[in-house]
């Protein structure tokens, strides 16, 4: 249960975010297989170029991998935010739901089949196809869970994780049947799929996603107090005058866009939209207001960091990124589960 | 408000059937009937949740299809029967949502205070919703579209209803929010609640409706409906009317009918 002390704080627990986010990005800039001095990191941000090798690293490679873990971890916890108060559930997360996965199907197909089924068509096996096929892919399973909703809007977390299952064996049948139709080249995009990596990141990844990322977590918040109504009930949001409808097709097409472009280039990243919008709820309450840009904030943080961790702990070899975000994601998830036992959870 | 030859089927059945209805400036209705009846139905329908198959529902002479939602949202607020609230929001957040239509409930968070010290629920500002119990939420439900339906200038026509909004509340509470909800109609604004107690219905409304299968099968204010003709017919059960000594208005005492006894 959050404090409403700290919900006094709002303004000032927004900017320590805000701080935390860049702290987080600029440490990132530095480390890793080879150290760059801050002094460094900062002359090549304020403009200095520096011709050494340093540059061209910091340049081509660690500031597009910052920017990719930026745009993914807002859009997947402003995604988780987002979906959380259309389904009216805590619980709900792009990848549990199965929205992620959708999206992976979508970029499989056009990776591997695109090319297999349509080779007359250069589009479908390009890479500015994918974060398109993605969103579709996201697009469909969202809708899905969204017809699936019980009356009056409460979706029951054992209907948002069934059609999850669901959908992950899908894509993982879809990634295995693929996986025999691939090159060698393909399998290798293809295995990051299950574990997710910002390793895929340069300009043009950065350049592919932001349009879809940054629509997510700008465009998101125009709609934080229709969310505030919808946590009433979606007939009680409909007489405070909201066009709910009309708000929830918006709203899940804003989700797929951030989270199909994101699965598109990173893979599917766990919990990441489960843990930040409760910790952020916690933090400054759940006025959609201020939780969806406080959830893109420490969601790009967290990323960051995360994937800091994972192309560090091992150096010179990268970890997946997704072995660390379940690995600190799943037992919150489980101690969130206990916790709301007893209040209806499965009703 | 005002609704012509109303009727809603589904699935074959028919929820209501022929309903004509209305509700004046400053006049308080109260919706009553058995189980199952239709109220909640006739309510949907009157507020424009659910569509007519037949018949037509309008607001101020307008049909309600051709108002804007916003617009309709500022002068006619509803209550549907409690939902949870799923993130832990505080009450007075809750209630300035009533202000959602009007945008202004940065400006409006005294009148908030006010409008839930009237419901007695003001010491309640500041808890969190989820560790409300069902009657204390109930009251905060029914500050908010309270404060929904303010306007600093009272000659505005407003509509208010209510689906039975005391059904958790305890008997002090239940009177004090039947006053509140008087007090508003009396201000001018129409004022239709569903309720399940005749008694309270006779004390505080100015004319009851009551149904039974989907119709609309008596009205008129509490000396004419509460009748123990009509109330043994209507709820089949036997009942004895006298003068309720505090207000002048008929109250009715039932039991089972005789055969039904143990």
């Amino acid at each position: 249960m959050s404090s409403l002390a700290l919900r006094h704080q709002r303004p000032a627990i927004f900017c320590a975010l805000a701080v935390l986010l860049i702290a987080t990005c600029l440490v990132s800039l530095c480390v890793g297989a080879v150290k760059i001095p801050l002094s460094d990191v900062l002359a090549a941000l304020t403009g200095q170029r520096n011709e050494s090798g340093l540059g061209s690293i910091l340049w081509n490679l660690r500031i597009p991998r910052v920017l990719l873990g930026v745009l993914v971890g807002g859009s997947l916890a402003a995604a988780g935010a987002l979906m959380q108060g259309l389904f009216r559930n805590p619980l709900a997360d792009p990848a549990l739901i199965g929205a992620s996965s959708g999206g992976a199907l979508g970029a499989v197909f056009i990776i591997v089949l695109g090319s297999t089924l349509f080779p007359g068509i250069p589009l479908l096996s390009d890479l500015r196809a994918l974060p398109f096929a993605a969103f579709a892919g996201a697009l469909i399973v969202t809708w899905f869970v969204k017809s699936m909703a019980a009356n009056g809007g409460y979706t029951a977390i054992a209907t948002l994780l069934l059609v999850g299952v669901a959908v992950n064996a899908l894509t993982s049948a879809m990634i295995g049947l693929a996986t025999y139709l691939a090159t060698d080249a393909q399998l290798r995009t293809l295995s990051f799929w299950t574990l997710g990596s910002l390793g895929a990141a340069d300009w043009q990844v950065v350049t592919l996603a932001a349009p879809f990322c940054l629509s997510l977590i700008i465009l998101a918040p125009f709609w934080a107090t229709a969310l505030n109504a919808l946590a009433l009930g979606e007939a009680e949001a409909g007489h405070l005058g909201f066009k709910v409808e009309k708000i929830k097709s918006w709203l899940i097409l804003l989700t797929a866009a951030g989270v199909g472009a994101s699965v598109a280039f990173t893979g599917v990243i766990l919990f990441v939209g489960l843990v930040v919008p409760h910790l952020v709820r916690t933090l400054i309450g759940p006025d959609h207001r201020w939780l969806l840009p406080g959830s893109a904030l420490l969601g790009a943080a967290l990323l960051v960091a995360s994937d800091t961790m994972a192309r560090t702990i091992v150096a010179p070899a990268e970890l997946p990124i997704g072995i660390l975000t379940a690995g600190f994601g799943a037992p919150f998830f489980l101690s969130m589960l206990l916790r709301q036992r007893g209040r209806a959870l499965w009703g | 408000m005002e609704a012509g030859n109303l009727t809603y089927e589904i699935g074959g059945a028919t929820l209501v059937s022929e309903v004509n209805f209305s509700v004046a400036q400053g006049e308080f209705v109260a919706l009553l009937g058995p189980n199952g009846a239709g109220k909640s139905t006739l309510l949907k329908l009157l507020c424009g949740q659910i569509q007519p198959s037949e018949g037509h529902v309008s607001f101020l002479g307008r049909p309600l299809s051709q108002w804007a939602p916003m617009t309709l949202a500022r002068q006619r607020a509803v209550l549907p029967q409690s939902s949870t609230v799923p993130f832990a929001f505080t009450s007075l957040e809750i209630v300035l949502l009533g202000r959602s239509p009007h945008g202004d409930a940065r400006a409006c968070e005294a009148l908030a205070r006010q409008v839930m010290a009237q419901t007695d629920c003001g010491h309640l500002a500041d808890r969190f919703v989820p560790t409300l119990s069902g009657g204390e939420m109930q009251r905060v439900q029914l500050s908010r579209v309270l404060l929904q339906l303010y306007h600093p200038d009272g000659n505005v026509p407003r509509c208010l209803m209510l689906d039975e909004p005391i059904s958790n509340l305890d008997p002090a509470h239940q009177h004090r929010a039947l006053c509140v909800a008087k007090r508003f109609a009396a201000s001018g604004a129409g004022v239709l609640v569903v309720l399940h107690d005749l008694n309270l219905a006779a004390q505080y409304a100015d004319r009851l409706v009551i149904m039974k299968g989907g119709c609309v099968v008596a009205q008129g204010t509490p000396r004419e409906v509460v009748t123990e003709e009509l109330v043994s017919e209507i709820f089949e059960v036997r009942a004895r009317v006298i003068q309720n000594p505090v207000c002048d208005e008929p109250a009715v005492f039932v039991s089972v009918p005789e055969g039904e006894k143990d």
